[in-house]
């Protein structure tokens, strides 16, 4: 009888943190609820229930036990650990690994596996700003304008939002600078378009995965994760747009 | 020319979201593959048959769908991997941009107008994902553990 307790408990833990580990990396809800089900129904308990929002996890192994609950504080972006983790739920239910090494692995992602370095990010946001300026029509003489504007406005977003927990001012001040330094960019090498190196330079900080989850999870039958997922969205546009208006209105 | 410089610049926009949104080292050049793929069609639909935008959005996105499952199923990864990178080229930024700066200029009935398009290209894109999703459901993943876990049986 106490192993049976004890083996509950186990699978409960592995559900609980898989879920997690989902969540904080910006999973969509529909991911996370069929992950926990695959991983309780591989373990034998078909009956399992779960309700995930993008703050909150709540999980019932089976009618006899009692459920869980944890709260989600933090979110970013990390699709490795999301990767991982799917990876690690697959091998349960295929039963390649069993669920004291799952625990041990999903342990290991949860503390080990890190973002990319900043600066190579910030790398990237330049050279999305660079593809950008060629896909809306930009013009060859705003290249290196576009490059610094979307490199530096990532930088500080990124920067921002790890030192400090807020949902609206990073995004703001990042778009702000950025809408400056195009601004700035713009007065050096004149005869280019101003608001196509805005446009371009912002992208790396637009809420893209935000929206993508959210209009899955809505066409997944999750509503309330879509809204609240729409309405996190909806803070940060509101946030980048403010600060490139911010600008706009002293040109 | 033209179209060898959007090939490029898709791929390589795709490639450096999926390092933003830290993608794992070994699918950087899938993400690019596939947001290049949906974007390139989207072009192809808009320029050589002078579509009307929102319907090259809405194209696009299928294709960009169906390429990511496609993609989820080889690589044996989940289909956000391709998805994420590869749906920004479609969002509006420009013109959500434009009706931002005609906002701030009081401007409010034609900013209202520019709003309507961000909200129809936005709708395009989503109508595309659902389409892929189904197709996706009905012809690639036919996965049997979720037709257990959703079925009606009790215990």
């Amino acid at each position: 009888m106490t192993d049976l307790l004890e083996n509950e408990e186990k699978i409960k833990d592995v559900v609980m943190l898989a879920a997690r580990i989902l969540l904080e990396a910006g999973a969509e809800g529909t991911r996370v609820e069929d992950t926990m089900t695959y991983i309780s129904s591989a373990c034998g308990y078909k009956s399992s229930n779960s309700f995930v929002t993008n703050t909150v996890i709540t999980y019932l192994l089976h009618n006899g036990t009692h459920p869980r609950i944890y709260r989600i504080q933090t979110r970013d972006t990390n699709l490795i650990r999301i990767s991982e983790t799917n990876r690690v739920s697959r091998h349960i239910v295929e039963g390649k690994i069993t669920l004291d090494e799952a625990w041990d692995k999903l342990i290991y992602i949860n503390e080990k596996i890190d973002d990319h370095p900043l600066p190579f990010k910030a790398f990237a946001g330049g050279m999305v700003g660079l593809s950008f300026l060629y896909l809306q029509g930009g013009l060859l003489i705003d290249v290196p304008t576009a490059i610094l504007a979307g490199g530096i406005g990532y930088f500080i977003t990124e920067y921002l939002s790890q030192k400090i927990e807020a949902q609206f001012i990073p995004e703001f001040i990042g778009s702000f600078i950025i809408a400056l330094l195009a601004a700035f960019g713009h007065m050096l090498v004149p005869g280019g378009e101003l608001s196509i190196i805005i446009i371009s330079a912002v992208m790396p900080i637009v809420p893209g995965v935000l929206i993508t989850n959210a209009i899955q999870d809505m066409f997944g039958g999750h509503m309330l994760m879509s809204i609240t997922k729409l309405l996190e969205a909806l803070v940060t546009a509101f946030g980048i747009g403010a600060g490139v208006a911010t600008v706009l209105i002293f040109l | 020319m033209t179209w060898l410089l959007h090939l490029i610049f898709s791929f390589t926009s795709s490639y450096f979201f999926a390092v933003l949104f830290d993608a794992p080292r070994r699918l950087f050049f899938y993400a690019g593959v596939t947001g290049a793929t949906g974007w390139m069609f989207s072009r192809i639909l808009l320029e050589a048959f002078s579509m009307h935008e929102v319907y090259a959005t809405a194209f696009g996105s299928l294709v960009l769908g169906i390429m990511c499952h496609l993609m989820a199923r080889m690589l044996k990864e989940p289909a956000t991997m391709f998805m994420v990178p590869g749906i920004i080229p479609f969002v509006p930024g420009g013109l959500a941009y434009e009706a931002t700066s005609l906002l701030v200029q009081f401007e409010y009935s034609a900013s209202l107008n520019t709003m309507l398009e961000v909200i129809l290209i936005a709708g395009g894109v989503a109508v595309g994902l659902l389409f892929a999703d189904f197709l996706s459901k009905m012809f690639i993943h036919r996965n049997k553990n979720y037709a257990d876990a959703r079925s009606r049986k009790v215990g």
